[in-house]
């Protein structure tokens, strides 16, 4: 039987033919790694009771508390949500002493050790003020209990044009065994509706 | 297997040598050349959105005017290290008549206008630009203008289609005119002022065209003929699945190869090689021309005293009025094809043709090449630290001209590897003439 031409060329070029393929493979996979790769954010790490500026706006964490029982009490309002999961709440601190363009870092996330990422309860604070006054408030987040320990909240300024912008992450800084006890002493809490101060 | 790793190898080192070389000499000149066409771009791109804002043709045609410095600093810079390469004089030492350049600056950016353009749009960096463009008159005009200008190009009455359908008309017959003007009288202006309209043409095409293509999607997606279409792939589902083959299996194999694999492809590697073909018609269809019967192992004269001959015999037998009529008319309206289509095609059949070790080579260190230029840009950003929009909308171009300095480098390494290729064809073809005559 003869063997068609190409058949033959593939034959002999055999080596040619898989080294060239294995190379373009490699540059594609590579290239396209290495662009996924490129990080969004400039990330400012910081711990609970510390706090972080982005372009003079400070932010920061003064307390974490853990519960399966909430309770707002705003004017208006007074709701109560119960869970099985557990309910995380930040007390958050949000200062603009002197002018600046950043007004809010009101994108804020909660990412935990295995890198899911939760969005605050509704009725949260907004992480925003003006010039001259701090905005204190509470935020929550509903997690499952597993994911309590390492987990860490980001704040990024709510921009409708973005870009590579400033991160601050705080590390609630939950050990395994700090995420047991936290478990363990897990009482029904009441937050109060955000305060707003002159610096 | 080793042998193929060697010439890989050996192709890899001398690409790579060379083009620092050629890149170390020529540093000054080729910087400034960036340099200029780095402030072109920029000056025309910030006017255009100032422009934009109230007028949109004129908008769009600053705009287009903007792509063509980026052109004109790369054509130069591939000029210039072809000439320190010794390209033209390659091909003159073979050919029968003398190399015939490019025509001027004009002549050159009408012919690499289409490969160029072509690239810019389907790798995406109209697209990119088009967003820059937008976002950057967003903050000149504040969100509640209605910031993207190029929705204008589709827009939503007849009247309107008409009139984009008009301008697109216009400009192809101002542009031909321009051509010819230019072909009868040889004045370097025409050429540019050609090239000029060409930009515009092409990209007020691609941009027009690929938006009527997203809003044509959009309203079949939304008729009832697309809802009995997923009905029927439904129909062929549930027969296939009673055969145990999994349509969904193949459709989500198809959907990675169509989203993952083929985007990585084509950037990888269909990208640099058309590069590659835009430097090749950088030098001139002439050198295109030599190089391809150095491919076939003809010697450039004697294909030429052929050619001549049979032009004389071809012209014996017929009316020269009525000939010369069809010429004209093939001239004005088919003169896009010779004097465009056929080189780009022509320049990436040539470059398919060198093997296929040299081009992975190639492709190789245009990744290198390009991958330093992204972590060069990335550098200098984290550098900066992270910013508001603002800040970054203000320092663009100052982040733009780091992230192209290595430019000049890509280009030399498109230049080099054009300039083996040549030697590569030249030898090919000496090889098989003497085989032929052994």
């Amino acid at each position: 039987m003869k063997v068609p031409r190409w058949v033959g060329r593939l034959r002999q070029n055999w080596a040619p033919i898989v080294l060239t393929l294995a190379v373009l493979l490699a540059v594609g996979a590579g290239t396209t790694a290495l662009e996924r790769a490129q990080p969004e954010f400039d990330d400012i790490p910081i711990e609970v009771g510390r706090s972080a500026s982005v372009n003079g706006f400070l932010v920061g964490v003064d307390r974490v508390r853990v519960t399966r029982e909430l309770t707002l009490d705003g004017p208006g309002s007074d709701d109560t949500a119960t869970t099985e999961n557990l309910i995380v709440v930040l007390d958050v601190r949000a200062e603009l002493p002197a002018p600046s363009e950043t007004r809010n870092m009101n994108n804020v996330q909660l990412v935990t050790a295995r890198g899911v990422r939760f969005n605050p309860g509704y009725d949260s604070m907004g992480v925003r003020t003006d010039l001259g006054y701090r905005t204190s408030g509470s935020i929550w987040f509903e997690i499952p209990e597993a994911d309590l320990a390492g987990a860490r909240v980001t704040f990024v300024e709510r921009e409708i044009l973005i870009s590579y912008r400033k991160r601050v992450v705080v590390d609630l800084g939950i050990d395994p065994a700090t995420a047991d006890r936290l478990r363990a002493d897990a009482a029904p809490l009441t937050v109060l509706d955000e305060e707003v101060v002159g610096l | 297997m080793l042998s193929a790793l060697r010439d890989f190898a050996g192709y890899l080192v001398d690409l790579a040598r060379d083009t620092l070389e050629i890149w170390w000499a020529l540093l000054p000149q080729l910087l400034t050349i960036h340099l200029v066409g780095w402030l072109g771009y920029h000056l025309t791109f910030a006017v255009a959105v100032t422009v934009a804002d109230t007028q949109l043709w004129p908008g769009v045609a600053l705009f287009s005017t903007a792509f063509v410095w980026v052109l004109a600093s790369i054509l130069l810079q591939l000029r210039l290290l072809g000439d320190a390469l010794g390209v033209p004089g390659l091909v003159r030492d073979t050919a029968a008549e003398p190399a015939e350049g490019s025509g001027g600056l004009g002549r050159l950016l009408a012919v690499t206008l289409l490969p160029f353009l072509g690239i810019y749009a389907a790798f995406g960096y109209v697209e990119d630009a088009v967003t820059t463009f937008s976002l950057t008159s967003l903050g000149q005009t504040g969100v509640l203008y209605e910031g993207n200008i190029f929705v204008g190009l589709v827009p939503n009455s007849w009247t309107g289609a008409l009139l984009v359908l008009g301008v697109i008309v216009v400009t192809y017959c101002v542009r031909r005119g321009l051509d010819l003007l230019h072909e009868k009288y040889e004045k370097g202006f025409l050429g540019i002022l050609a090239a000029l309209v060409e930009c515009f043409f092409l990209l007020t095409v691609v941009l027009a065209g690929s938006r009527t293509i997203g809003r044509v999607q959009q309203w079949f997606a939304t008729r009832q003929f697309s809802a009995w279409i997923d009905a029927f792939v439904d129909g062929i589902a549930i027969s296939l699945s009673q055969l145990r083959i999994d349509l969904g299996w193949l459709l989500d194999g198809w959907d990675f190869i169509w989203t993952q694999i083929l985007p990585l492809l084509a950037k990888a590697v269909v990208e640099p090689v058309v590069w590659l073909a835009v430097a090749a018609l950088v030098f001139g269809t002439h050198v295109l021309s030599v190089a391809d019967l150095w491919r076939r192992g003809e010697r450039p004269t004697d294909a030429i005293s052929t050619l001549t001959e049979r032009r004389v015999r071809g012209a014996g037998g017929r009316s020269v009025h009525g000939r010369r009529a069809w010429l004209e008319f093939q001239e004005a309206f088919l003169g896009d094809v010779d004097d465009k289509y056929v080189p780009t095609f022509q320049a990436l059949r040539l470059v398919l043709h060198v093997g296929m070790l040299f081009l992975a080579a190639f492709i190789v260190l245009h990744a290198v090449v390009t991958t330093g230029q992204e972590a060069l840009d990335w550098a200098f950003t984290a550098a900066l630290g992270g910013h508001s929009y603002s800040f970054w909308g203000t320092f663009r171009p100052l982040l733009d001209l780091v992230g192209t300095l290595l430019e000049p480098l890509r280009l030399a390494l498109l230049a080099v590897t054009f300039h083996r290729c040549l030697l590569l064809l030249r030898a090919r073809g000496q090889a098989r003439r003497l085989e032929m005559a052994g």
